[in-house]
C-alpha cells in the first residue's frame, strides 16, 4: 500500500501546482512528477502483490479516497486523447477505431469505471497528416490536458508526435501501428506499442512456409511504406533469397489505378504463394487484379490485411456469375492475435458484440472494431493497475512491472517491461473458410529479434467487474 | 486571359503603367501615392522601423498566451512564409505554381539533414535550407518558363506528386514514409527552465517571418519587383523594353523556392519531424487557395492567408465539436464548413481578404474626403 | 510477352478512365478557361447517388443514368451560382471555388455514406478473358468501360463539329462578346458545358469504382492523373484529352510493371516535362500562337 501513499503525495503535489499559474501547470507538474518517479520505479518493483492480471476492479478498492492525481484525471474523470484519421484517404476502415474504443469506455463506465471514474476519450481527426498530428496532439496536451494519448494512429503520424509527447513526459500508450519504432524505452519511455511488429509477422509467415512450403516461389506484394518494408524484411530474415521470385511495392496514395500492374510482375516471375503485407482495400484491389488475370496463387497476408468482414464486403462482386460472394476469399491464410468471428463463443467477442450493439451499432461489427476494443481494454487494465490515484508515472511503472502479465482477449502475451516496449508479441494463423478466419495449428511467439517460438493462447475471459 | 492575375489587384500595387518609361528613378516613381517625406519617405527603412515595431509588440504578445497558442502561431509564421513567395509568385510575376508546398518539402528535408549529419546551429539550417530550395527553385523556373497558365499548373502539380514518392523511395536518406525526426533549436538555458520550447520557437518563427516579409516588401518596391510586374502585364512590351522574359520568371521562381524553403525548415523545426505525408498535394493546394483568399500579389494577403490556414479550420472543428455529433460526422461536418468558408470568401471578397480590406478602406477614405476631412484619408486610403 | 499484352491491357483500361476525366476538364476549360480541381469529387458524389439506388435493387442502367443526372444537376448549379458571379474577377477564383467544392463534396459524401471502403457492382464480368490456355488482364466489364468512353467521345465529338448547338458552345467559349452580338445565349452554353462536363466525369466516375473501390476520396488520384493527361493533350483538345489519358495509361502501367509502382508518378512527371518542351501547349495544341 505504500506504492498508492507515495502516489497520492504526488497527486496533492500535483494539485497545489493546478492551482497556480495555469499555463505552467504541466511542466511543473512533470518536473515534480520525474522527482518522484524513481521512488515510484523503486516502490513499483518491491510492492507489484497486486492482481497479476491487471484486472482488479474498480469498486474492490474503496478503502482511500479519490483524488485529482495528475492531469486529466479528476476524482471522478479520465481525459485521454488520440489522434486518429477520420477524414481523407486513411479515414475509410480506420475511422472505425476510435468510436469502438469510446464505446467500450462507454461499457466500462456503465461497469464502475476505473477506481470509480469514467474514462473519456478525446478523439482528434488528424486526416493521416503529420504536421496535422502535431497541432492536434498538442492541442489535447497543453489545452485540453489530456492524461495521456492512447491508440493513436499511424507510423508517419505517430512519430511526428513521439518526441513531444516523450519530452514531456506523457503516457503515449498502445500506438496503433506495428513500426519497431514504439520500442525504444531508453530514448522513448513514455511511448508503447500494442499490435505485433510487422517485421515479427514477416518473420512468422516465413517460418510457416518453410515449414509447409520450402519449395515454393515467394512473391509479395508490400505497401511502400514501414508497415509493408518492415513485414517485407521480416520475411526476408527468415527465406532464403531463391525463395523470393518477385518483390512488387504499391503506394497507397495512388491505389486508384488498380494494382494490376504488380499483379502482372508477381505473375511472371512464375510466383506460386504471395505474401501480402497490403491494407484491406489493397488486397480486395489484389484479388480483384488476380481474378482478371486467371492467376490463383497461395495467399498469405499479416493481420492488418485480410479482416473477413472488411474484405469479403469488397469482393463480392468479383466472382459475379462464378460462385458466390465469399469464395473470392476463400483460402486466403491471414495472421491473427486477437479472437475473430469464427469463435461465436468466445467470451469477448460475445462482450465486443454486446457493447457494440449497445454503444456503437451504426456500422455493422468488423475486424477494426475488436481491435479498437482490445486497445481500449488493455487501457484499462493500465489505468487499473496504475494505483487508485493514477499519476503519468504511475501508469509507466505498472505498465513496465505487470504489463508482460496482462491478460485478456490477446492469444498472445504483450512485452512489456522497462526494457521492451513491444505490443503483443506474435500471432496464430488463420484460413478464411466462408467469411470467417478459421485459426489453424499452434500460436507463434517472438521478440523483436530472438526466433519464432510456438505457444498456446494466453487469452483469458473478461473480469466479473464487465460482464453482464 | 493568359496571366492568372486580373488587373484589378492595381488597387494594391502600384501600377506598372505609373513606373514604365522611367525606370531608372526606381524608388521613387514606385512610391506612387507616398506623401510623407525625409528619412521616413525611404521605404527601407519605413519598412525596417516597421519591422522592428512588428517584432517588438509580437513578441510582447506572444508572450501572453499559451504553449499551444504559440505552436498554432509558429504554424500561422510558417505559412506565411511560404504565402508570401507564393504571392509574388502568382501576384507579381504571373505565374502559377502547384508545387509550393513541394518546396517546402525540399527546405524541411534539407533542415532535417543538417540536423541529422552536421552539428550546425538553426540560423545556418535555416540558411541552407534557403539555398537548397532557392537551387531547386531555379530548376523549377527554367522548366517553367517556357509554359503558361494551367500547363505551368500541371507541371508543377507533378512535381509536388512526384517529390514525396522519391522520398518514400530512397528512404535510406529521406527515411522513407516515416520521415527524418528532427531536433528543434534548444532554449538557450539564460531564458530560465518556465521558457517553453514553444515559445522559444514561436520567437524564432517571428523573427524569421518579419524578416522575410521585409525582404519581400522592400523587393516589391524595387526594380526588380517592376521588372516582375511588367512581365506579368504584358509579356511583348516587357520584352521590348528590354527585359528579359525568362531570367525574370526564373528570378520569380527563386524567390517564391527561396521562402518555401525557409518555410519548410521552420515546418520541420516547429513539427520535429519531415516527412513526406507532411508535404502532399493537398498542401500544395491549400496553399494556394489561401493565397487567393488572403490577396494574391499581396503580403497582407499571405498573412490572412496563414491566419485562414491555422485558424478556419480550428474554429470549423470547435464549431462542430459543439454539436453533439458522433465524431466521424463532426470532422466531415468541420472539412465542410471549411471548404463553403473557402467558397464564401471568393465569393464575397473576389480581389481577396487584403483587396476588400483595402477597397472598404478607400471607400471610407472618399467618404472622409467628401466630409472635407482629408488627413484621415491620406492615412488609410493609400 | 504475356506481361507486356497485360500491362498495354491494364494501360488502356485505366487511360480509358482517365480520358473521360480529362474529357471533363477540357470541356470546362473550352466554356470557361477554368480547371475543374472538383471534377473527381463531383463524379464520386455521383457514383454514391448510384450506388445507393442499386442497393435498393435499382438497375445498373438506371442508376449509371441518374448519377449523369446527378452530374447534369451538380454542373449547372456549380456554374450558376458559384462560378457565374465571379466570372469577370481574377482567374484564379473559379480554381479556388473548385478547391472548396472538391473539399466540401467529399465531407458530405463522408457523412451521408461514411469514411469507409465499398465495392461498386459492376455489370459484367470482371474476370478476365481466356485466349488459350491463360488468361489476359482484359475482363468483360473492361470491355465496356472502353466502348462507353469511345462511344461518349465520339458523341461529344458530333456534338462539337457537326451540331449548331456545339458550334454555338464553341463560339460562346472562343469569343463570347462576338458570339453574343451574333445572337448566341452565351451564359446558356457555359452552363450547357460545365453540365455536360461534370456528367461526363460521373460516367467516369461509375466505369472508374468497381477497379478502384468507391469511398470519398477515391478519384483523388485520377483526377489528379486525368489533369496531367488533359495537360498532355492540350486542355482545348478533346481528342487530346482521349490521346493524353491513354498515354498517362500507358506511362503508368509500363513504368508500375516493369520499374516498380513507387516510380509511377516520376514516369508521369518526366513524360509531362519532355512533352511540354517541345508542346508547351500540349500535344494537339490549336497553335502555338502566345495571347498578347
Amino acid at each position: 500500500m505504500s506504492f498508492e501513499g507515495d502516489l497520492e503525495d504526488v497527486a496533492k503535489g500535483g494539485n497545489l501546482f493546478r492551482g497556480s499559474s495555469k499555463r505552467l501547470t504541466w511542466l511543473k507538474t512533470a518536473t515534480v512528477a520525474v522527482a518522484l518517479s524513481v521512488t515510484a520505479a523503486a516502490c513499483g518493483s518491491s510492492t507489484s502483490s497486486s492482481s497479476s492480471s491487471g484486472t482488479s476492479s474498480g469498486s474492490s478498492t474503496t478503502a482511500a479516497t479519490n483524488q485529482a492525481s495528475a492531469p486529466g484525471i479528476t476524482a471522478t474523470s479520465i481525459l485521454l486523447g488520440s489522434h486518429q484519421p477520420l477524414t481523407g484517404p486513411a479515414a475509410p476502415g480506420y475511422s472505425e477505431i476510435a468510436p469502438a474504443a469510446e464505446a467500450f469506455f462507454k461499457w466500462v463506465n456503465a461497469h464502475g469505471g476505473v477506481h470509480g471514474r469514467s474514462i473519456t476519450l478525446n478523439y482528434q481527426d488528424d486526416a493521416y497528416n503529420p504536421a496535422l498530428t502535431t497541432q492536434v496532439v498538442q492541442k489535447l496536451v497543453l489545452q485540453d490536458n489530456v492524461f495521456g494519448i492512447v491508440g493513436g494512429l499511424g507510423t508517419p503520424t505517430h512519430q511526428a508526435v513521439e518526441p513531444f509527447l516523450n519530452t514531456n513526459k506523457i503516457p503515449d500508450l498502445f500506438v496503433a501501428s506495428g513500426c519497431d519504432c514504439w520500442n525504444n524505452p531508453s530514448k522513448y519511455p513514455y511511448t508503447y506499442g500494442f499490435q505485433p511488429e510487422y517485421t515479427i509477422e514477416g518473420r512468422i509467415i516465413g517460418k510457416i512456409l518453410m515449414a509447409t512450403d520450402p519449395t515454393a516461389k515467394v512473391g509479395v506484394l508490400y505497401q511502400n511504406d514501414d508497415f509493408g518494408g518492415g513485414g517485407l524484411q521480416g520475411l526476408q530474415q527468415v527465406l532464403p533469397a531463391s525463395m523470393i521470385v518477385a518483390k512488387q511495392p504499391y503506394d497507397p496514395t495512388t491505389l486508384s489505378n488498380g494494382l494490376g500492374t504488380q499483379v502482372a510482375a508477381l505473375q511472371a516471375a512464375g510466383a506460386n504463394v504471395v505474401v501480402s503485407f497490403t491494407i484491406p482495400a489493397a488486397t480486395a484491389l489484389e484479388l480483384l487484379a488476380e481474378a482478371q488475370a486467371g492467376f490463383h496463387p497461395t495467399m498469405y497476408t499479416s493481420s492488418v490485411s485480410a479482416d473477413p468482414v472488411t474484405l469479403s464486403g469488397l469482393v463480392s462482386n468479383f466472382s459475379k456469375g462464378a460462385v458466390s460472394g465469399a469464395s473470392a476469399i476463400s483460402g486466403i491464410y491471414s495472421l491473427a492475435y486477437l479472437p475473430g468471428f469464427a469463435t461465436p463463443n468466445d467470451p469477448w467477442i460475445q462482450l465486443f458484440t454486446k457493447v457494440h450493439a449497445q454503444y456503437d451499432a451504426s456500422e455493422p461489427m468488423d475486424g477494426n472494431m475488436i481491435f479498437g476494443m482490445a486497445l481500449a481494454y488493455a487501457t484499462y487494465q493500465a489505468l487499473n493497475a496504475a494505483g487508485q490515484n493514477p499519476t503519468r508515472q504511475s501508469i509507466i511503472a505498472a505498465l513496465n512491472s505487470k504489463g508482460s502479465s496482462f491478460t485478456g482477449p490477446g492469444l498472445v502475451p504483450f512485452g512489456f517491461s522497462a526494457t521492451n516496449h513491444l505490443g503483443y508479441l506474435g500471432a496464430q494463423l488463420t484460413k478464411i473458410t466462408g467469411t470467417l478466419a478459421v485459426p489453424q495449428g499452434p500460436i507463434y511467439v517472438s521478440n523483436a529479434t530472438g526466433p519464432v517460438t510456438t505457444a498456446s493462447s494466453v487469452e483469458t475471459p473478461p473480469p466479473a467487474a464487465l460482464a453482464g | 486571359m493568359n496571366s492568372p492575375v486580373s488587373n484589378q489587384d492595381e488597387i494594391i500595387v502600384p501600377s506598372m503603367k505609373r513606373s514604365k518609361g522611367r525606370p531608372r528613378k526606381s524608388k521613387r516613381s514606385a512610391q506612387g501615392g507616398n506623401r510623407s517625406s525625409g528619412i521616413f519617405g525611404v521605404p527601407a527603412v519605413r519598412n525596417g522601423l516597421l519591422a522592428i515595431v512588428v517584432i517588438v509588440v509580437g513578441y510582447i504578445l506572444l508572450g501572453k498566451i499559451s504553449p499551444y497558442r504559440d505552436l498554432q502561431f509558429s504554424q500561422v509564421g510558417v505559412y506565411v512564409i511560404a504565402l508570401a513567395g507564393l504571392s509574388l509568385l502568382v501576384g507579381q510575376s504571373g505565374q502559377i505554381t502547384l508545387g509550393q508546398g513541394a518546396v517546402m518539402m525540399v527546405g524541411a528535408y534539407t533542415t532535417a539533414l543538417v540536423n541529422k549529419h552536421l552539428n550546425l546551429a538553426f540560423p545556418l539550417e535555416i540558411l541552407l535550407s534557403a539555398i537548397v530550395a532557392g537551387l531547386f527553385g531555379i530548376l523549377v523556373g527554367i522548366v517553367a518558363a517556357r509554359l503558361r497558365g494551367p500547363y505551368l499548373a500541371g507541371v508543377t502539380l507533378s512535381i509536388a506528386l512526384a517529390l514525396p514518392e522519391l522520398a518514400s523511395k530512397f528512404s535510406s536518406i529521406f527515411g522513407g514514409d516515416a520521415g527524418l525526426i528532427v531536433s528543434p533549436p534548444n532554449t538557450p538555458a539564460f531564458l530560465g527552465a518556465t521558457y517553453t520550447q514553444q515559445r522559444f520557437m514561436v520567437s524564432i518563427v517571428l523573427v524569421v517571418t518579419v524578416l522575410v516579409i521585409f525582404g519581400l516588401a522592400n523587393l516589391y518596391s524595387s526594380r526588380q519587383g517592376r521588372k516582375l510586374r511588367a512581365v506579368r502585364d504584358d509579356e511583348v512590351s516587357a520584352e521590348l523594353n528590354g527585359i528579359p522574359l525568362a531570367g525574370t520568371q526564373i528570378t520569380a521562381f527563386m524567390i517564391a523556392s527561396v521562402c518555401a524553403g525557409i518555410a519548410g525548415s521552420l515546418q520541420a523545426m516547429v513539427a520535429q519531424n519531415a516527412g513526406p505525408e507532411s508535404f502532399t498535394v493537398a498542401l500544395s493546394i491549400s496553399l494556394l487557395a489561401a493565397i487567393v483568399i488572403g490577396g494574391v500579389g499581396t503580403l497582407g494577403g499571405a498573412v490572412w492567408g496563414g491566419l485562414a490556414l491555422v485558424f478556419i479550420p480550428q474554429f470549423a472543428t470547435d464549431y462542430s465539436q459543439r454539436l453533439n455529433l458522433s465524431q466521424g460526422v463532426v470532422a466531415n461536418l468541420a472539412l465542410a464548413i471549411y471548404g463553403l468558408l473557402l467558397i464564401a470568401v471568393i465569393l464575397v471578397f473576389p480581389g481577396g481578404v487584403q483587396g476588400g480590406l483595402l477597397r472598404l478602406a478607400k471607400y471610407i477614405s472618399i467618404r472622409f474626403r467628401s466630409r472635407g476631412s482629408s488627413e484621415i484619408a491620406g492615412g488609410l486610403g493609400k | 510477352m504475356h506481361q507486356f499484352v497485360n500491362l498495354t491491357l491494364i494501360g488502356i483500361t485505366t487511360g480509358a478512365v482517365y480520358a473521360a476525366v480529362a474529357m471533363g476538364l477540357v470541356l470546362i476549360w473550352r466554356a470557361t478557361r477554368t480547371v475543374n480541381f472538383a471534377q473527381g469529387a463531383m463524379a464520386t458524389f455521383s457514383t454514391y447517388v448510384a450506388v445507393t439506388l442499386i442497393d435498393r435493387n435499382v438497375s445498373y442502367w438506371l442508376a449509371l443514368l441518374a448519377a449523369i443526372v446527378t452530374g447534369l444537376i451538380i454542373g449547372t448549379l456549380t456554374e450558376r451560382l458559384l462560378m457565374r458571379p465571379i466570372a469577370n474577377t481574377n482567374p484564379l477564383n473559379p480554381v479556388i471555388i473548385a478547391i472548396g467544392m472538391l473539399i466540401v463534396l467529399e465531407a458530405v459524401s463522408g457523412m451521408i455514406w461514411g469514411a469507409k471502403y465499398r465495392e461498386f457492382p459492376s455489370n459484367f464480368s470482371v474476370t478476365g478473358i481466356k485466349v488459350g490456355t491463360s488468361r489476359i488482364a482484359l475482363s468483360a466489364f473492361d470491355i465496356y468501360v472502353m466502348v462507353a468512353v469511345l462511344v461518349l467521345m465520339v458523341a461529344l465529338l458530333i456534338l462539337f463539329r457537326w451540331t449548331s448547338l456545339g458550334l454555338k458552345m464553341r463560339a460562346a467559349a472562343f469569343s463570347p462578346e462576338i458570339a453574343r452580338l451574333l445572337g448566341v445565349r452565351v451564359g446558356r452554353m457555359l452552363t450547357l458545358g460545365w453540365a455536360l462536363a461534370v456528367g461526363m466525369a460521373s460516367v467516369a466516375g461509375v466505369l472508374a469504382a468497381p477497379n478502384v473501390l468507391l469511398y470519398p476520396n477515391n478519384m483523388d488520384g485520377v483526377n489528379v492523373f486525368a489533369f496531367t493527361a488533359a495537360i498532355l493533350g492540350g486542355l482545348d483538345s478533346p481528342v487530346g484529352a482521349l490521346v493524353g489519358g491513354l498515354g498517362m495509361g500507358f506511362v503508368v502501367s509500363y513504368v508500375g510493371g516493369y520499374l516498380g509502382s513507387s516510380l509511377e508518378t516520376i514516369g508521369g512527371l518526366i513524360v509531362l516535362l519532355i512533352v511540354l518542351s517541345f508542346r508547351p501547349q500540349g500535344i494537339f495544341a490549336a497553335s502555338a500562337a502566345r495571347r498578347v
